[in-house]
């Protein structure tokens, strides 16, 4: 056996002790790091331990769908696809930077700061978004390449979409994403950064409803957030359908007259306040507003010069212009200021103070009663008959009515509009009000400013004998297992008193300007159906000059509001068309178009949708 | 303790540190193992049986001859680069995320590399042994066994495992060093090397990142820094006594591969300064008596025998140590004992047996 000599007995010990001391400086290193990590640094790393959690996911609650009044759905939802990236997937940067700009589009150098700074803050695993919200080409070309490019990735949420794109804008309104102030607002509802709300119209009125209650899923993660399991699900519940009163061929046939004019319509039973259809012009695409893709054009739209954002239908202002004369014809017939029998000849002029006020129509009407001053729309008469109501009685009739009032309808934003009375004026603008300025309002020019909506629900008032409706939209709200959870009766937002022999003259007088000779509505007649209504210029420049010499942005307003049947009306529409000049002519064959399809509906003529 | 008997204190510290292995893994393991496998005792029932065969290996070491064992030493070193070389073969090798280390053998995999180390140790107690008077001479008494060392370790560096291969290299050198070799000779191949190394570290991003990752974690919190920030976490929770045994938070998945190289963090954390101090006295303990057996030891081989198994267990435990306190970047290294994994703890339990054996010949 090989045995140590004595010299190598000693080398031998004296190494394994240079080893032992080794060992044991690095042991006595060690404990002292320990020692520092363990009990010196132990509240901070105890901290941090307890920050070690649970994550939550959230999951997204599918919006509740608008149903037009036979249950078509005019709001429904739709797949948004991302695209995503997972940096840990990323075999070759360089590769993928090129695919990725010549399928979808994405700059190398884009993508690389993105990529760069999403790393400075996450771990390789968590995903990137690289398109918030790709086309269907893109998603196609990422899906077909999966195998070569597994680190991309589709993911799906559900966004709002309305299949008539432009055609229920103003009245559905849209959605978008929460706002800072709107969070604050809606937070103790549960909501949070990066819900989807209802920016305007239904959608913001019964946001609450629509909206559902978000899910969530509960996922054990490590340090880093890589997801290690599902400790818990709660899915989301889907929001409560609504129903509403629109009627969807009605609509669309009235998107297409009104599509490239400027302006609004409605359309509202009278009896009810059900608003069949409406709208405001110009409109917009309302999936713009929720589609990351389209944010540009959504901010060229809030920037267009011709607002289309603006509901003209409830926060348009205008001069109801020859409309309103019902209204002052109301006041004398009510209070008996007026016999309606009695005439008056009409020369196109009339001298008030010192000043002549002109008629519309430069020769005059020649003798008028109320009847006829009403159809022919006769200025003359009105000025004569105004002066001799007085603006205090014109002012209480017009409110009665509901001008300078809210409507009460659901969509959001409505404007009150204004209705002038002599104490206003000495109070607001210091002057005496004047008789000339007595005329003015009485053939609806000056002051005055109404909406289409209050205009067409004054007009309900003739239809119904002094009883005007709560117009609505919404008519039922529907869970989503298909329960009605409540319903709207109609009801009677005002009662004006109106005799029925006065009623009847009024009546007389708007059936007469659709169907007697010289009838200013005379393009509003109908062959199918009997119309009545009133035509109205509303003027935006005084001007004695021919309508086609004045650039159309300073051109009259036409307006037209009609009923029909004339014998017992079913149905009131308001059309106004900006600068559109008088408005027998342009807002009349509207409103008789409308009105006919609506006849043409009901008696099951007209099936077709587009 | 008397010489030349069966050291029972050896033995029952040995037996200790196994039984409280299987405890600990269970304590770590168990939330971990309900996650994944349904069965929270999953890593438990399979440390008992990696425990069980251990036991038998352990006394078999102690009382095999020693004189047949040694003439095994190169049909073992040769099995052993085998193994190595087999691992790359598709089919047998088991490859696990993208290492080739495992051979899989039914119901377990076994790690080559481990048993590398033993089969190096048993054949530089035999050379030094037979080539006592050459020691000195560089080509007969240094080369030789420096060439079957890098062969061995550059097959482990392929695979790759480079903190593996690192191991073993240090454990080959301190053991020639032991075995009577010129400390000249060794210092200058540790100089050679050196560079190699730090080329090796270079070459390989995922390397340079690890070693960045350890120079400063908390940059590299997300990315390869997170296993020792978890790490300090969970030492830096434990306080003096500990949170409680079972009662880890980090194990909760914080800690990836709690059970294995980050057992002495969870020990830390759960057992607190106690614990983790008590784990290291024990190994030390264990050394302390391992050199001693060498010191005392008869024979040539046997002294490098026994000092060479000591070494593998102590640098071991220490390397673990360092990774767990962030002093070395982290590199797949378990602790002996407590950690779970069949084939170290049957290679460690071979070496205690090997210097059981040698102790109980010290006066023969």
């Amino acid at each position: 056996m090989e045995l140590y000599s004595s010299g190598d007995i000693l080398l031998f010990r004296r190494r394994i002790i240079y080893l032992t001391v080794l060992v044991f400086c690095v042991f006595a290193g060690v404990t002292f790091r320990f020692f520092y990590l363990q009990i010196i640094q132990n509240p901070r790393f105890k901290a941090l331990s307890e920050e070690n959690r649970i994550k939550t996911k959230r999951l997204f609650p599918i919006r509740g769908l608008i149903y037009d009044r036979h249950l078509r759905p005019i709001a429904d939802n739709q797949p948004l696809y991302k695209v995503l990236i997972r940096p840990e997937y990323i075999k070759n940067e360089k590769e993928t930077a090129l695919w990725l700009e010549k399928n979808l589009n994405i700059s190398q150098k884009d993508f690389e700061t993105k990529l760069t700074n999403h790393l400075k803050v996450n771990p390789p695993f968590v995903p990137l978004v690289l398109l918030e919200d790709a086309t269907f080409d893109q998603v196609s070309r990422v899906e077909t390449s999966k195998f070569a490019h597994p680190e991309l990735e589709v993911a799906v949420v559900p966004v709002r979409h309305y299949p008539y794109s432009s055609a229920f804008a103003h009245v559905l309104g849209y959605v978008g994403e929460i706002t800072h102030d709107e969070l604050k607002l809606y937070k103790r509802y549960g909501y949070r950064i990066g819900d989807f709300v209802g920016k305007a119209g239904i959608e913001l009125a019964f946001e609450k409803n629509l909206h559902g209650r978000e899910g969530a899923l509960f996922v054990e993660i490590d340090a880093t957030g890589r997801e290690l399991r599902v400790v818990k699900e709660i899915p989301p519940v889907q929001g409560d359908s609504v129903i509403t009163t629109l009627d969807l061929q009605l609509q669309l046939y009235a998107d297409k007259l009104m599509k490239s004019k400027s302006g609004a319509f409605v359309v509202i039973n009278p009896h009810s306040g059900e608003i069949l259809a409406a709208g405001s012009y110009p409109s917009f695409d309302s999936n713009i507003p929720a589609r990351p893709r389209l944010r540009r054009q959504w901010l060229k739209l809030s920037r267009s010069p011709l607002h289309p954002l603006l509901n003209r239908l409830i926060q348009g202002l205008y001069a109801p212009g020859s409309t309103f004369k019902p209204v002052v014809a109301l006041a004398g017939l009510a209070e008996k200021i007026i016999d309606p029998q009695e005439t008056l000849v009409c020369r196109g002029r009339y001298r008030i103070v010192r000043r002549w006020f002109r008629d519309w129509k430069r020769w005059g009407h020649g003798t008028v009663d109320m009847i006829r001053a009403l159809a022919v729309s006769c200025d003359v008469y009105f000025y004569h008959l105004g002066l001799l109501v007085g603006p205090w009685e014109i002012f209480k009739y017009a409110k009665l009515l509901g001008f300078g009032e809210t409507t009460g309808i659901e969509i959001p934003g409505e404007k009150t509009g204004f209705v002038p009375s002599p104490s206003w004026k000495e109070k607001v603008i210091g002057e005496g009000w004047t008789a000339g300025e007595t005329a003015v309002l009485s053939i609806g020019q000056g002051y005055i400013l109404v909406t289409p909506l209050q205009m067409a629900l004054a007009y309900a008032a003739l239809v119904t004998g002094g009883h005007i409706p709560h117009p609505y939209i919404v008519s039922d709200i529907i869970s989503p297992d298909g329960k009605k959870i409540w319903h709207r009766e109609p009801e009677i937002l005002r009662d004006v008193n109106i005799q029925p022999d006065a009623l009847e003259i009024l009546k007389e007088g708007l059936f007469e300007a659709v169907n007697a000779r010289n009838g200013t509505g005379i393009r509003a007649r109908s062959r199918i159906i009997h119309i009545a209504g009133k035509t109205g210029t509303a003027q935006v420049i005084a001007s004695q000059k021919d309508e086609k010499e004045i650039p159309e942005h300073l051109r009259d307003h036409a307006w037209f509001i009609g009923m029909a049947p004339a014998e017992d009306p079913e149905i009131v529409v308001a059309v106004i068309v900006e600068h559109g000049g008088s408005g027998g002519k342009t807002a009349a064959p509207i409103a008789r178009a409308i009105i006919e399809k609506y006849f043409s509906i009901r008696s099951g003529e007209s099936t077709d949708v587009f | 303790m008397k010489e030349g008997r069966f050291d029972f204190f050896y033995f029952g510290l040995v037996v200790a540190l196994m039984c409280a292995g299987v405890v600990i893994v269970y304590s770590i393991s168990f939330v971990y193992a309900h996650e994944k496998f349904n069965d929270p005792t999953f890593f438990m029932k399979r440390q008992m049986i990696y425990m069980g065969i251990s036991y038998a290996v352990l006394l078999g070491a102690a009382f095999f001859p020693l004189k047949l064992f040694r003439r095994m030493t190169f049909p073992f070193l040769f099995s052993v680069v085998l193994l190595l070389i087999l691992v790359f073969v598709p089919g047998v090798g088991h490859k696990i995320k993208g290492v080739h280390r495992w051979i899989h053998l039914g119901y377990f995999n076994i790690q080559p590399s481990e048993f590398a180390k033993l089969a190096v140790v048993m054949y530089l107690a035999d050379f030094t042994a037979r080539k006592a008077e050459h020691l000195s001479d560089w080509k007969k008494g240094f080369l030789p066994p420096v060439a079957v060392i890098a062969f061995i370790c550059t097959l482990v560096v392929i695979e790759p495992d480079f903190g593996g291969a690192a191991t073993l290299f240090v454990i080959g050198l301190l053991t020639l060093y032991i075995g009577g070799s010129k400390l000249l000779h060794n210092a200058m191949l540790f100089l050679v090397t050196l560079p190699l190394a730090v080329l090796l570290v270079f070459l390989e991003p995922y390397r340079m990142q690890r070693v960045l990752s350890f120079l400063d974690p908390w940059r590299f919190f997300s990315g390869p820094g997170f296993q020792t920030v978890q790490s300090f976490l969970a030492l830096g929770s434990g306080g003096l006594i500990g949170v409680g045994l079972g009662n880890s938070r980090q194990k909760l998945f914080y800690l990836p591969e709690a059970h294995t190289d980050f057992v002495l963090a969870v020990v830390g954390e759960e057992l607190g300064f106690a614990g983790f101090t008590g784990a290291l006295l024990a190994v030390l303990m264990l050394s302390y008596l391992g050199y001693r057996t060498a010191w005392k030891a008869k024979t040539h081989y046997e002294k490098v025998l026994a000092g060479g198994m000591t070494t593998i267990i102590l640098l071991q435990a220490l390397l673990n140590a360092c990774v767990v306190l962030g002093l070395l970047p982290p590199k797949g290294m378990p602790f002996p004992f407590l950690s779970y994994g069949g084939s170290f703890l049957l290679v460690c339990a071979l070496a205690c047996g090997l210097v059981l054996n040698v102790s109980r010949r010290v006066q023969e």
